[in-house]
């Protein structure tokens, strides 16, 4: 344990998912950290996922608690040794004293451990001793609201963690292009799921390709033991074998550390959405994730400027393995990809698969992608106006950007979307009115039942069709859902407290819903002329 | 099914009946929910 310096007091960050999760919280933690040097940094986290990291938890954390989840589960007759275990790892974390408890953990399990550890103070998602979900601040009931359900969060899993944690967002320094780069790439072809990753054919084929125009480069394929019956394919690979002095096979054999160590001296990752991918980027290695399956971008993307991401449109097809090649080569000579370049080398039907996106910190401090052909769609518009929404109402940061060039097929179904907002605006009106009555009724000396019920069961009633305008419309999805769970959240030392503060959530919500009616007003004005001249006449008149 | 699932199958269905009549669990309940949930995650990996 590392001794603090004039300590202000102690953070628990709880996180007992995976590698990937541990390191993306390790990134959030490290600016923190930079930050607030005089506040003590307990990590709690698996031992499976922790131990391996050590070399660079160490490096953040003052102090380490493990969940050994192996001795806690391999209680093979009862119960009781499990519950034990698990007291006594409670105990241990509960005499530290925290001051905060941070769970960045988004698992069940997390949100009970979390409940049963003592703080002064909680941030991230716990429950209460009735299991029903606990979570306060607004960066939390956006993981809940957003993250965990659907494509139209617009943060990056890192930059939701810094928001949650109350990290100050600083501008982030550019890739620096050394003009001595190294010849080694990190190749990293597997990922935890199956669906996740390409076959192995199709890097034999890029590999192939890569070795042969470029006689010095060098390519380390890293895996983990579980990946080891891969090798053979390469190494029995006819293709590659006049060039197997320049490949080097690091499946299940090297550390997570050696593979840091790895980062620090190479050129380049490339490889699937995974653990692999993030612990490079830590190392300020620049990456090439080849998107498939259920993968996100915007919020996966390893965390640095200048990373890349493509990513299949069409998951039935495959990616087009020349745009790749031509895609790494770029990346070899440049350290950056230029769509009218791979235009030259590419088919047009091949580019049309993926959408390639690339990184950069935005004034603001917040990862963004930009997507290299110009493809922007209802979803990519509905990412910039909720960021721009979340970002103000949460973290009063004003995101300035130009409006997105849609079809007119996406206009015109935008334009579908108009009723539907004055439609949300008028049950949130409702909403508001009868919390407000519910106030009033309340502020008597004796409120009568019946007349509560009656508007508590009117606002359960705009509730269900709230959801029921939000199936029907699910770009307005995040926004109803926020603010469901935030009603959810509801907590007051007494019922009238809780009645006012009902009808301040459905204040903010009317506001926000103005300005996202606004933005995307602003939106159709700019790509429609008739409708622009339409609005102006309406004003005028 | 195994001693442990079925211990924890009943324990699971008491807490429910608690949760349901709106009875806050303790300390031991909760470490229950605890157990079950990193079990469930664990088969689930």
């Amino acid at each position: 344990m590392k001794k603090v310096m004039n300590k202000k007091g102690t953070i628990g960050i709880l996180q007992i998912t995976r590698f990937g999760d541990l390191i993306q919280t390790l990134t959030a933690c490290k600016e923190l950290k930079e930050q607030y040097p005089e506040y003590e940094l307990l990590l709690i986290c698996r031992e499976s996922f922790g131990k391996p990291l050590e070399f660079i938890l160490n490096k953040t954390f003052d102090k380490i608690i493990y969940l050994n989840l192996k001795e806690i589960i391999e209680t093979p007759k009862s119960i009781q040794p499990g519950i034990k275990n698990i007291s006594n790892f409670i105990e241990n974390i509960n005499n530290e004293n925290l001051d905060i408890l941070i769970n960045l953990s988004w698992s069940l399990s997390s949100q009970y451990i979390a409940t049963m550890i003592k703080a002064k103070n909680y941030m991230g998602l716990k429950v209460d001793r009735c299991l029903r979900p606990q979570t306060k601040d607004s960066w939390s009931t956006l993981v809940f609201s957003s993250v965990m359900r659907g494509l139209l969060n617009p943060f990056n899993i890192i930059d939701i963690y810094k928001g949650i944690l109350g990290v100050k967002r600083e501008l982030h320094a550019e890739v620096v292009q050394s003009p001595d780069l190294s010849e080694t790439l990190i190749f990293h072809p597997f990922a935890s799921q199956e669906e996740k990753t390409w076959s192995i054919d199709k890097w034999v084929e890029i590999i192939y390709q890569l070795l042969k125009k470029n006689p010095s480069l060098i390519i380390h394929i890293v895996g983990s033991k579980k990946d080891h019956h891969h090798c053979e394919s390469f190494i029995k690979s006819k293709l590659l074998i006049p060039y197997q002095e320049r490949i080097k096979m690091d499946i299940g054999t090297r550390s997570i550390e050696n593979i840091y160590e790895l980062a620090l001296k190479s050129r380049l990752f490339v490889g699937s959405d995974s653990m692999v991918g993030q612990l490079c980027a830590f190392a300020g290695l620049q990456t090439l994730t080849l998107s498939k399956g259920s993968v996100r971008p915007h919020e996966t993307t390893p965390y640095g400027s200048k990373n890349y991401n493509i990513m299949l449109k069409d998951q039935k097809r495959d990616l087009p393995y020349n745009l790749v090649i031509a895609s790494i080569q770029q990346l070899i000579e440049e350290r950056a990809i230029s769509y009218n370049n791979l235009k030259k080398v590419v088919p047009i039907k091949s580019l049309r698969l993926t959408n390639i996106y690339e990184s950069y910190f935005s004034r603001e401090g917040f990862l963004s992608l930009k997507e290299l052909q110009g493809n922007e769609d209802l979803h990519s518009s509905f990412r910039i106006v909720y960021k721009i929404l979340w970002a103000y109402y949460i973290n009063n940061i004003e995101i300035n950007c130009t409006p997105p060039k849609l079809t007119k097929k996406n206009i015109n179904q935008l334009k579908n979307y108009l009723p539907a907002f004055e439609q949300l605006f008028e049950l949130i009106d409702f909403g508001k009115k009868y919390s407000l009555y519910i106030y009033n009724e309340l502020e008597k000396d004796s409120p009568e039942m019946n007349i509560l019920k009656e508007y508590s069961e009117k606002l359960t009633e705009i509730d269900h069709l709230q959801i029921y305008l939000r199936n029907n419309f699910p770009l307005l999805g995040p926004i109803v859902d926020f603010f469901t769970v935030k009603k959810a959240n509801l907590s007051g030392s007494h019922i009238e407290e809780i009645a006012g503060q009902s009808v301040l959530i459905y204040e903010d919500y009317s506001n926000l819903i103005s300005a996202l009616y606004e933005l995307v007003i602003n939106i159709i004005k700019v790509n429609d002329d008739d409708f622009k001249k339409q609005i102006s006449r309406e004003v005028n008149e | 099914m195994s001693n442990l699932a079925k211990e924890l199958e009943t324990e699971i269905t008491n807490i429910n009946n608690k949760i349901k009549e709106g009875i806050e669990l303790n300390d031991q309940e909760m470490f229950v929910m605890v157990l079950s949930s990193l079990l469930n995650e664990e088969s689930n990996e």
